[in-house]
Formats: C-alpha cells, structure tokens, sequence
C-alpha cells in the first residue's frame, strides 16, 4: 500500500483526524475482543461474595487461586468429583495420536494427490473437498453404530480413530495444495536423478513440506481439542474430553453454581490452544485461510 | 562414457509399479473417505427413510420422517433460527471483518498485537466462547446488573433469557469468534494488491476511501466469496456454541438444526427423525458448497 | 555412442495434439537445438526423450534400442531444467551428487566426481552452500553440475539460459558451447531464443504446433527457410515479407516492386533467375523475402546489383549498422545500411538489392519456393 505519509498534500489536520479516527476505531474492536477473557479470568480470580456483590468488570481484590484449583482436580462434573484433570488427560490422549497419524497420512496422500495429471483427478479432490465442509451430524448416527461393532464405543481410541478419519481431508489437502505449488520441475529433475516415489517423497518433499507440517498440526490439534460433538456423541462418565466435561460443569444443577470455578475450567479448558495460538499464531492463521485458498 | 553400475534397460516390474505408486498411495485414505463419509452420507440417508427409534432399523418406510420433521413446530424454529442466524452472522462478520482488515492495512505501527487480538477467539472452542458470554450476559450478575449499579438504572440487556432475542445472543458470540478470521482473510488478500494501482489512482486525485471503496475492495471479490462460503457453511455447522451459552432455550427458542438433531438422535430416541434432519443440513450446506466448489475447480482446470 | 532416433512420435494432451507425427534423429555427439515459440511442442518432445513423459505413439530408440518402456534413470540421460530445480534443502554438493547417491555410489566415489565437476564449473567454494544463497549464475552452474557428475550418454537442455539477465546469458551460451566440445556428448537443447540456436546448434530443428517445420544446420536454416514460418522466426530483426507480382519486362524475368519516392508510388523492377519452379508463373503473385541486409547502401555506385530509391520513414541507429524503414509494396521494411551513409528520416535514399538470394515463398502455401 502506498504510503499516506509520504503524499504531499496528505499532511496536516485532515490527516491528523484520519489517523486518530482509524486509531479508535482499532482500540475500541480491541476492548471489545479482550473484553470477555478479562472478564472470564478476572471472574476466576474472584470469591464468590465478590461475584455476588456484581461488579463483573472489576478487577479481584486480591487473587484467589482456589477457583482453579478446585476446577483443575476437585470440582464434582457427573458422579466424580476430581475436577477438569482426568478429562484434561483424556484430551491429550486423544489429540496427540489423532494429530500425528492424521498429518503423517494427510502428507504422503496429499504428495500423491498432487502427482494426478489424469483426467478425473479433479473428482477425487473435489469429493475430499466436500468431506471438509460436510456438517458432521451426517455421520453421527452411522459412526456411533460401525464404533459399536469395533468394539471402541464410549472409549477415548474410538475418539482417535473418528477424528483421524475426519482430519485426514484436511491434511490432505493442506499437503496436496502446499505441494502443487513445488515446481514440478523438482520432481522431474529427481526422477532423472533415479529417485522412485519414496525417496522423493522423503529426501525431497517431506523436507520441504516443514511450514505446512506444522500448519496441519496446529490445524489438527485446534479442531480435535475443541471438538463437541463426537466426544458428545461417542463418549460417557469417565472418556470424555475436556470441552465436554466443561460444558457438564458448567451445566449442572446440582450444587450452587460456583461462577468462578466455571471460569477457571473454561481458561483450562481453553490454554493449550490458546498458548499454540499465542506461540505459533502465524501457522494458526495460514491453517485458517489454507481452506479459502483456492486448490 | 558409460555409467559402470547400469541397471539392465528394460523396465523392471518395480518401475512398472513406480507409475501407479501415486495412485495406490491415494487409494487407502481415499476408501476411507469414500466409505466414512459418502457411505455414512447413504447410511443415514436410508436410516431417514425407516421409523428407527431407539436403535436403527433398516425397515424403509418412504419419506414420512420427512413429513413429520415439516409439521414439528420445533424443526420450524429451528430453520427459521438458521436463517436469522446465519444471514446476520455472514453478514456482520463480513462487515467487521473487512472493516478491521482496511483499517489495520492503514500503516499501523502495533499491527501485529492488533491482529493477534482480533484472532484469538478463533483458537478457543465453541463451549468456552459460550460459557463466557452466557456469564457476560446473565442478567443477575452480568452486564446488565453491572450497568444498573453503575447508576443506569434503566439499562437492559436481557436477551439471553428472552424467548424472542436469544438467537441474537448466538449472532453476538459466532461474530466476536469469526470476524478476525474474515480480517485475516482480507488482511492477506489486501496485501497482494498491486501498489501501482494505488500509486497511479493517486496520482488520478482519488482519495484513499475513495480508492478503497472503486478500486481495491471490489477486486477482492474472490475474497468474499470464500469468506462467505466459510461463513454461511459454519452457521449450518452451529452446535457448540448454542449448547454452552442457551442449550437452545428458553425453551426451544434458540435452537438450530444441529441442536434439533442431536436432541432428537441422542436425547428423545428418534433417531429416523434425527437422521432426516440431518439430510436436510446436509442439503443446505450442499447448496451452497457445491455450486462454489464447481466454478472453483471449472476456472482452475481452464485456467 | 549415443545417438537419438525417433519415429513417427504423437502426443497429446486431452484434445490438443502436442506432438503430430514426428521424426527426428540425432546423431553422436551432435548439438541439436530444438527451437519453437511457447506450446510448440519443442519441451514435450525433450521430455518424452528423457522418459518423463510417456510416448502415445510411435517409437524411440537410444543407440538403435527401442526405450518407450524404459524408466527416465535407466537411459543414462541427464537433464538441466528452465527453473533449475535444484533440491532447496540439500547443499550444493549433495543437490550434485543426489544422482549418484540414488545410484548407490559410496561416499568416496561421490565426493571424488563432485570435486571433480565443481572444479570444471568453479563452483567449488559453493559446495556447502544451500541453493537459496546462491545468485542466479551460480544456480545455473550447479544444475549443469549435477547433469554433468554423472557422464551420461546424452545430456538434454529445457531453456537453461532463459532465466538469467543478457549479459549472463551470453556468458554460459559459451561455457555451453565448450563444454559440448570438450565432452563430445550428444546435446539436445530446447529453446524460444533464435541467437542461442544460431549460436549453439550443430543442427537446428524448427517446431511449430506440433510439427518440425524443418531441420538443418543454422547456415541453411538462415539462408533457405523452408517457409515463411521459419524465415520470420530466425535472424534479428527479422526477415521482410513484401507482396509481389511476377512479371516479364524485355525478355527479363522478375518481379515488380511498388514503393514510395518523394511521397509518391513509384514502381521498380528486379529481375530475378527464371527457376524451373517459377516459370510461366508471370501474373501471380509471390512474397518476397527480403533479409535488412540484403537491401543495403550502394557506396559510389560500384555494386552490380539492382538499385532502388525511396523514402526513408524512420532510422534506428544500432551502432555497427543502422536500420532504415522503408515502405515496399505498402508494407513497413527494413534495411540495413553503414552508419556512414545512412540518411535522415524524411528523406531518400538509394538501397542496392542483393537479388542473388532473394528467397520467395508461394503466398498461399508459404513454402520456400526460390
């Protein structure tokens, strides 16, 4: 973009009120997108007379750790009452296998994918395609019932095995468009060189795939840990992830509702992808955005 | 000179292989799909047309799920909930987010922090979203009380409990979450644009807005297009969200047909009921997906 | 020993024919360049020698032995690509000796031939370098490298200059040329640029849609183009095509040339050697292919050759000689006259004709027909 500061003519007032203009606007949308994780962590920090007493957007009086503590291993969600902890455990469980075997079969279907030259090659990316965009109510029912006959309904393995399954689209063509912009030439020289499909794959490509490989797993392991729906669907009691033990805590009825310990699991619940986000924001976004890429 | 380690020169059955490796690398995760996403679409498909209940049946019945899903006052609310929702949700998030990426294009020096602001929403699941504005937005100790304490007495933001507005609650949280995904979209595309083009239409006398609103967003039609694509297909998709901040109330008022499937498959024991009206998320999210995967990949092959 | 042979090759791809019955062969250590516009096949036919792209029809034999079905890396051929297409992520001497570490040379073999390459190319302060340090030269050298390393029969060139400035160009363009004859290897060598081909090729084949329009060495590509095609592809700036009428004045045979004198039409005649080919063609009309410079200044009258005088519109000095543009039968032509005696725009001139060769093609077939 061209330089406003560097036209002649675009100094003075005018250009003074633009830039004061743009500047509130900015630091208004960004109170506005800070605004509920200040409330939920300033909240989680409060007591609950505190709470009670309504001031929502003050900062604690003092910090009170003791929300999260009760929230990480002795808040009662269903019949156990050791907290967020055991379902934390059963979410990196799940996501760790999912992510990995799904990124490594996303980048060797994806190279392969990119290799088609034939005629209805587009049908076969064009139907992993709409595997992305499908709403995954669609499969539920099927899933639940092939899940009973592999004997790994309501178990954090039958959750591995589904998101595996639902990732492998997206790796795949994370892989497939990240590699169809390699100039084919590289392939071509290598081949030349008397280098098969494999040693390509590997002494090559892979090597070069470094940035998407870790898009596809920051990719992964957002959607996995922030699923709902297959661990509300496919899991009970003690296997379910976190996002839907935290939803079970918030939601009970049982006992007086502990604003603040609902607050701190929602921030633990919530950290692991936010500290990936914060750490590696630029991947989180080129995973983002990967999708509107055209193919 | 000849090579001293020439393998012989007719092709052995490994190169004859060599040739179809891609083919058979592709085949595996490939049937997967075909079968876990194509044959599941079919599987529940059938399970639409039979009267299962509690446990599937394989009993086809004809279209009558169809018929009863059409006459429950609660699939009704549930549509129309997508319809307010899902426009709204497109079109706010396509307007803040286009805004904040024009703005942050604006040579801003903290545009990094800024960006990382805008985006982080987009990390954090759906549940947590919505367990933090349900808070927000509980009118006993929420904002609305807040405000009252403040001296406002008048103020009022019931929403979350009112029948008629709580599916705008939803529109709130979906566009705090997505609009600095829409930024980010346009952020990137806007720094493609060519600067000669905004060199030459300055020197024409245009002003910046000017050259904005004629020239730069106009030629980021694909852009909204994708963006919309996204946008429109994620409000189909919208399940969490709804469970953690309304669990579709009061009542059924805030409920969307993923809420309505869920609750019928899962909670009520119609699965025949649930099954049809996942087609019919199925159908609209085809609706809109298909057309535009087809002109993407039509330019692309004639490109 | 390595010769290419190739007969009746086709290909297309979806319903473009890239490839329509083509035959070729190129003999031991020869340099062949292959010269065509973009989409003219030159690169498909590169890649289906080197086994990249598989052959619909017809056969290709290497040393007289049929390879359609023979793997790339079994036709002991190396190629150099436009892009480079070296490994980003391997150094210099790995991206060189990647080939014979396929191969499974060991170590010491390996190391041993890359110095050996680097120290012909001078690239051996580069040896552990990453590709994306280097400038574009440097890429080049180490492209060459790496098809060099491995002294293959035949080596194959896919526009390998295009991507380097002028200057550089000029420069590989005769690193090439000595490497050929210090290796003796046959080359075959794709191109769009004209004076590479002129310069490189022991034989030149012009391609066009699919079809080589003709084979020959660069000397008699130049002076007797097949077609029209040809004749306006090669030599810079290119051949004039003038519309002219067969004619018969006093018993001489030749045509008659409109152009413009002092802002009027004026007519000229040049006659011309009365082949077998054009005789009794009188009335018909022909076009004229003129190269610059064989319209050029006639100094103190000695030449022979026919004299024309006519109007010079515009002229482009370009150092050793200036170009005048003249106007011959409604249609902008260029002559190429001494700096000493060209003339200003505006005025006129007199242009000695070198009718001796004169090439004339048929209008309607644009074939080479005297």
């Amino acid at each position: 973009m061209a330089e406003p500061k560097t036209l002649p003519g675009a100094n003075g007032k005018r250009y003074l009120l633009g830039r004061v203009f743009i500047w509130s606007l900015l630091l208004i949308a960004a109170v506005l997108y800070l605004g509920p994780i200040y409330v939920v962590l300033s909240t989680s920090l409060k007591d609950l007379a505190e709470i009670r007493a309504g001031a929502l957007l003050d900062l604690p009086h003092e910090m009170n750790f003791a929300p999260w503590r009760e929230a990480w291993s002795q808040a009662c969600i269903g019949v156990r009452c050791d907290g967020l902890q055991p379902y934390f455990m059963n979410s990196v469980i799940m996501s760790v296998p999912s992510v990995v075997i799904s990124t490594l079969i996303g980048a060797l279907s994806g190279y392969a994918l990119s290799l088609f030259h034939f005629r209805g090659a587009n049908i076969i990316f064009a139907l992993m395609l709409f595997g992305c965009f499908i709403p995954f109510q669609i499969v539920i029912l099927p899933m639940a019932q092939t899940l009973g006959y592999l004997g790994i309904a309501n178990s954090i393995t039958g959750l591995i095995v589904v998101h595996t399954i639902y990732g492998i689209s997206f790796t795949t063509l994370f892989f497939r468009n990240y590699y169809v912009s390699v100039p084919q030439e590289l392939v071509r020289a290598a081949t030349m060189d008397g280098a098969g499909f494999f040693r390509i794959f590997w002494h090559i490509m892979l090597p070069l795939a470094l940035p998407i490989i870790v898009v596809s797993v920051i990719w992964q392991f957002t959607q996995v840990w922030n699923e709902f729906l297959f661990g509300a669907s496919f899991t009970s009691g003690g296997s379910q992830p976190v996002t839907v033990a935290l939803n079970n805590l918030i939601n009970s009825t049982t006992s007086v509702k502990q604003y603040n310990v609902d607050m701190a699991a929602a921030l633990i619940a919530a950290a692991p992808t936010l500290v990936v986000y914060i750490i590696a924001g630029r991947f989180f976004v080129r995973g983002l955005t990967a999708g509107a890429v055209k193919g | 000179m000849s090579n001293p380690r020439q393998r012989k020169q007719q092709m052995s059955v490994l190169d004859r292989l060599q040739r179809y490796l891609p083919q058979l690398v592709v085949a595996p995760p490939f049937l997967l799909l075909v079968f876990f996403v194509y044959g599941f679409i079919a599987w529940t498909g059938i399970i639409s047309l039979t009267d299962s209940r509690m446990l599937p049946s394989f009993d086809i019945q004809g279209f009558q799920q169809y018929a009863r899903l059409f006459a429950m006052d609660r699939w009704d609310v549930a549509f129309h909930n997508l319809l307010i929702f899902g426009s709204l949700y497109v079109l706010f998030a396509l307007m803040i987010g286009c805004l904040l990426a024009v703005l942050l294009d604006q040579h801003i020096r903290a545009e990094g922090a800024l960006r990382t602001i805008y985006l982080y929403p987009m990390a954090i699941s759906f549940i947590v979203t919505g367990t933090a504005w349900k808070w927000i937005l509980n009118p006993s100790l929420g904002i609305e009380s807040y405000m009252q304490k403040l001296g406002w007495e008048s103020f009022q933001f019931d929403w979350i409990v009112n029948r008629d507005m709580a599916i705008y609650v939803v529109v709130i949280a979906a566009v705090w979450q997505a609009s600095g995904f829409v930024m980010a979209l346009f952020l990137s595309a806007l720094r493609t644009v060519d600067e000669d083009i905004i060199r030459a239409a300055h020197l024409d006398g245009a002003s910046t807005t000017r050259i904005y609103i004629g020239i730069i967003l106009p030629s980021l039609r694909p852009v909204f297009l994708s963006a919309f694509v996204i946008l429109a297909h994620l409000s189909i998709k919208s399940f969490d969200l709804v469970v953690a901040l309304t669990n579709g109330g009061p009542g059924y008022s805030s409920t969307l047909p993923a809420n309505f499937m869920y609750e019928m498959a899962f909670r009520r024991n119609q699965i025949g009921l649930g099954a049809a009206s996942a087609m019919m998320m199925l159908a609209t999210v085809a609706a809109i997906i298909v057309p535009y995967l087809y002109s993407e990949l039509r330019a692309k092959h004639h490109g | 020993m390595a010769t290419i042979s190739i007969e009746h090759a086709s290909k297309s791809f979806g319903s473009t024919e890239v490839l329509r019955d083509i035959s070729l062969d190129v003999k031991d250590g020869e340099f062949l360049v292959l010269l065509g516009s973009s989409g003219c096949g030159k690169s498909t036919l590169l890649n289906i020698i080197a086994g990249l792209d598989p052959l619909a029809d017809g056969t290709i034999r290497l040393d007289g032995e049929v390879v359609n079905d023979v793997h790339p890396k079994n036709r002991d051929i190396a190629m150099v690509f436009q892009s480079y297409a070296l490994y980003p992520n391997m150094t210099v001497e790995r991206n060189i000796a990647f080939g014979l570490e396929m191969r499974k040379y060991s170590k010491a073999e390996r190391k041993a031939a890359v110095r050996e390459v680097a120290s012909l190319l001078q690239i051996e302060h580069l040896l552990s370098r990453k590709p994306s340090q280097l400038s574009g030269g440097q890429r080049q050298r180490v492209a060459m490298g790496r098809a060099l390393v491995r002294r293959p029969k035949i080596f194959l060139f896919d526009e390998p200059l295009s991507n380097l400035d002028a200057k550089l160009r000029g420069e590989m363009r005769t690193e090439i040329k000595k490497l050929h004859q210090t290796l003796k290897a046959t080359m075959v060598y794709v191109t769009h640029d004209q004076i590479e081909a002129m310069t490189l090729a022991d034989r030149i084949a012009i391609m066009r849609d699919g079809v080589i329009q003709q084979i020959g060495t660069p000397q008699q590509i130049y002076s007797t183009p097949a077609n029209m095609y040809v004749a306006g592809f090669v030599g810079a700036p290119p051949m004039n095509f003038v519309e002219v009428e067969l004619a018969r004045r006093k018993d001489q045979f030749g045509v008659i040339l409109p152009a413009v004198l002092k802002g009027q039409p004026i007519e000229y005649f040049l006659p011309l050697q009365e082949t077998e080919q054009l005789a009794g063609r009188e009335g018909s009309k022909v076009v004229l292919g003129l190269r610059p410079e064989m319209i050029t200044h006639n100094a103190f009258g000695q030449s022979s050759a026919p004299e024309i005088e006519c109007d010079v519109e515009l002229v482009e000095p370009t150092g050793a000689d200036t170009l005048c543009l003249i106007r011959l039968a409604g249609q902008p032509a260029k002559a190429r006259v001494s700096p000493l005696f060209a003339c200003e725009p505006g005025e006129s001139m007199r242009f000695s004709i070198d009718t001796s060769r004169i090439c004339l093609f048929d209008g309607k077939t644009k074939q080479l027909i005297g």
